[in-house]
């Protein structure tokens, strides 16, 4: 455990970012060029998890929309545009809701 | 708000965060739903207040703690998944950090030029690390960190993040970040004083002379901007620390058990109780069914386990003051003055009537806080999503509503656990619209005068009249400023695992929202008594009576008021004085507008015969005889109608004071106005189309 005075340390630098910096936008491009989440996942390495937190942020910042997201084909029965679905914690393509 | 056109005011943030004292602000800053409501409970007790974000409709949780006898001014931001603001609220989030940030700039700069200046930063964030969400968590705290701002990073959930075999070791959190994490659990108190410790060290080491002013963005655009662009870095921060953070958690797992360790799963990679609990629950079936029977389970223990408690103050209680009241003032002599009555009529009257609201509302506090902490409220958002969806809301606005009808005044607490302030305040619209049960008994009597062959039709039928108002003016408001544009939000919520609640904290909790509700409301409702009494007290002009002394209300000024608003409601076909005065009645509690009108109509209180459909009863019959005569006249011959548009009425006008009361707690005197007035004018409008309409096709 850090002793107090460590509190005030500056925080370390994280050495190579160069290889997640580049798993990220192999992830960030496959979901901007449509491919679903679970796919995109598989292909990259990736959990779902991430690949979701990921594809929620793009929607929030305004780089992909949330329906073209997905290909599997259970109905949300969240989201209002009815559009497609919703595989493991990723309940649902449109409102992007799923387990934290 | 338009985030284009905001910048920084550092006079507005400055007062924001440091009011106009010199104590150490600590702001609690997190994504939603990982603690830091019950964080900031846990620190600040009961010494809470709500507050409006400066120039924004955003309400902020205020409150103070107290470390070591010295008082830290505590901030409950909104929760935020990130510093790229896409709701008022996380403009509030982003403006004031930033605001903190640009402020820390300027204090290094100045005690940098000026070493007599005092040196330490005056503003602390509390960063709230929930473990089982850990991938948002650190994507919001790489953007706050970036402002260059006073850090602590503290976890919650570790508990269940190891039962769910997730990343849970806090020191080999603090080696991958580099920085010194302190783990709390706010519900059960674990860990708060190594909390409070590492906060009192921060306020009172934080050696300005020692840090470097940070590049931030100047205004909330380009703060956006700069999240935007540095999106993927952020994105690859986030993973390299959750991977450096697995790998050293490993190895401290191998060095200590000497052996092979499996590796830790993958966040979510396995399914849980809670996944299989998920899959009844959150079914499109079952899940519904589910559902209404928890909703329709919560009104129904509300309404019976408080009924006798209720009983005990109206009756019990309420008699045996007023007995020693008024023994009190016949032992003084002063029985029979108006001294007397106004103790009795006027303050023993409010506290009573702040009383009655304690145990409905303890008991639904509860209730809910059960379903808050055991997970299942997250859910019943998930559920109420679809329908809530089509007046602009999300899911998570339905369970105030569905509370209003029960009673209006828990809604309006309820609606904190929404995260977007308009969310909260079209809900806070809305909310006057339910049918609360204190209506009911209006229903029953109206129903038995005016429909006696269908009134259970009749009854049921305002329950769904109360639904549709309800859609058809969430359906109009969503389409108007300030409440459009909520359905374009996308809809990102946390399901927390289902955990066992934590009985004692729910208890504190729901004490301190009772607590608060009766210093700050109840003043409100016994100034409004102490008002009605006063109105009741003063004859009307030329009525040759004694101050307090007036036997029939409509010879005092209440009578002269009810009677000038009386023409009002001519169009809506129920225009009579006595009728109006139940209305001015109703606004002080909907119990009792049966009981004005009994007063009015001169007959002992029928509320209880009508209740019970006791036909037979003498002062019942007459009281309908009374009040058909005076409708029909009020309404040219549609009494039917008049009554059907005054049942709307009263299903639609302003809620109770004591609503009222609770709604400027929660949202400011503006708001409870403007929802006061708005009431009214729906209800007007509707029972005047009503009538009119009515009126032609009859």
């Amino acid at each position: 455990m850090m002793t107090t005075n460590s509190t005030l340390i500056a925080r370390k630098p994280l050495a190579n970012l160069a290889q997640p910096l580049e798993n990220v936008q192999s992830v960030k491009s496959m979901l901007k060029n449509g491919t679903d989440i679970i796919k995109t996942a598989t292909q990259t390495g990736n959990s779902v998890h991430f690949v979701s937190f990921i594809a929620s942020q793009l929607i929030r910042l305004g780089e992909i929309q949330g329906m073209d997201l997905f290909t599997a084909t259970n109905s949300c029965t969240s989201c209002v545009s009815n559009e497609k679905a919703a595989v493991d914690r990723v309940k649902c393509a449109g409102c992007v809701f799923y387990r934290a | 708000m338009n985030i284009d056109k905001v910048s920084i005011n550092p006079e507005r943030a400055t007062k924001r965060r440091l009011g106009k004292n010199s104590r150490v602000t600590l702001t609690l800053v997190g994504n939603p739903n990982v603690g830091k409501s019950t964080l900031f409970n846990r620190l600040t007790g009961s010494t809470q207040k709500v507050v409006n974000s400066p120039g924004t409709t955003v309400s902020l949780e205020e409150g103070e703690s107290v470390i070591d006898n010295e008082k830290y001014k505590v901030i409950d931001l909104p929760g935020a998944y990130s510093l790229f603001a896409i709701s008022p609220d996380e403009e509030v989030v982003a403006e004031t950090l930033l605001g903190s940030a640009n402020e820390l700039n300027t204090k290094i700069r100045i005690t940098k030029e000026d070493a007599s200046t005092p040196n330490r930063a005056r503003n602390v964030v509390v960063f709230i690390c929930d473990l089982t969400s850990l991938t948002s968590s650190l994507y919001l705290y790489e953007q706050v960190k970036m402002l260059g701002l006073p850090v602590i990073f503290t976890t919650t959930m570790s508990d269940l993040a190891e039962n769910r075999h997730q990343l849970c070791n806090t020191e080999a959190l603090e080696e991958a970040l580099g920085v010194k994490v302190v783990d709390v659990n706010p519900r059960k108190g674990i860990g708060i004083d190594d909390l409070q410790r590492e906060i009192k060290y921060r306020a009172e080491n934080q050696d300005l002379t020692k840090l470097e002013v940070t590049e931030i963005p100047s205004s909330l655009t380009e703060l956006n901007e700069y999240v935007k662009k540095n999106a993927d870095e952020h994105f690859a921060w986030v993973s390299k620390v959750e991977s450096d953070f697995r790998d050293i958690e490993k190895g401290m797992e191998l060095v200590s058990a000497g052996k092979t360790v499996a590796k830790k799963a993958e966040p979510k990679a396995e399914t849980n109780l809670s996944d299989k609990i998920d899959k009844v629950l959150l079914h499109p079936v079952f899940g519904l069914i589910a559902f209404f029977a928890t909703m329709y389970a919560i009104l129904q223990a509300t309404v019976v386990l408080a009924d006798p408690f209720i009983t005990f103050i109206e009756e019990d209680l309420g008699v045996w003051a007023e007995n020693l009241i008024q023994m009190g003032f016949d032992a003084m002599g002063t029985g029979e003055t108006w001294v007397a009555d106004f103790a009795i009529n006027g303050i023993l009257n409010g506290v009573l009537s702040t009383l009655v609201f304690i145990p409905p509302m303890a008991i639904m506090f509860i209730l809910l806080a059960l379903l808050e902490d055991t997970g299942y409220l997250a859910r019943t958002a998930f559920i109420a999503d679809r329908f809530m969806r089509i007046i602009g809301l999300d899911g998570r606005s339905f369970l105030p509503l569905i509370v209003g009808f029960g009673c209006n005044l828990p809604s309006y607490e309820a609606t904190k656990t929404l995260p977007d302030s308009r969310q909260r305040r079209l809900t806070a619209y809305l909310i006057p619209f339910t049918s609360c049960s204190a209506r009911l008994t209006v229903y029953i009597l109206l129903a038995y005068i005016f429909f006696p062959s269908y009134a259970g039709v009749a009854i049921f039928g305002m329950y769904v009249l109360s639904v549709v108002v309800i859609f058809l003016v969430g359906f109009i408001l969503s389409r108007f400023k300030p409440f459009n544009g909520l359905e374009q939000r996308p809809f990102l919520l946390a399901l927390p695992d289902y955990q066992m609640p934590e009985i004692g904290f729910m208890l504190r909790t729901t004490g301190t929202k009772l607590l608060m509700f009766l210093v700050d409301a109840g003043k409100m409702i016994v100034s409004i008594t102490i008002i009605l009494w006063l109105l009741q007290a003063i004859p009307a002009p030329g009525v040759n009576q004694e101050f307090a002394k007036v036997e029939d209300p409509h010879d005092s000024v209440y009578g002269v008021v009810s009677e000038s608003i009386a023409p009002v409601f001519t169009p809506a076909g129920f225009g009579d004085w006595r009728i109006s005065s139940s209305l001015v009645t109703g606004f002080f509690a909907k119990e009792v507008i049966v009981g004005a009108l009994s007063q009015s109509y001169g007959v002992e209180d029928v509320t209880e015969a009508a209740e019970e459909g006791d036909s037979s009863n003498e002062d019942l019959r007459s009281f309908k005889d009374q009040m058909l005569d005076s409708f029909e006249v009020s309404s040219g011959g549609h009494a039917g109608l008049a009554g059907f548009a005054y049942m709307m009425f009263v299903l639609c006008y302003t809620p109770c004071m004591a609503a009222v009361a609770e709604a400027r707690r929660v949202f400011g005197t503006a708001l409870a106005i403007k929802q006061v007035i708005f009431g009214l004018v729906v209800a007007f409008a509707l029972s005047t189309l009503i009538f009119q309409i009515g009126s032609l096709i009859t």
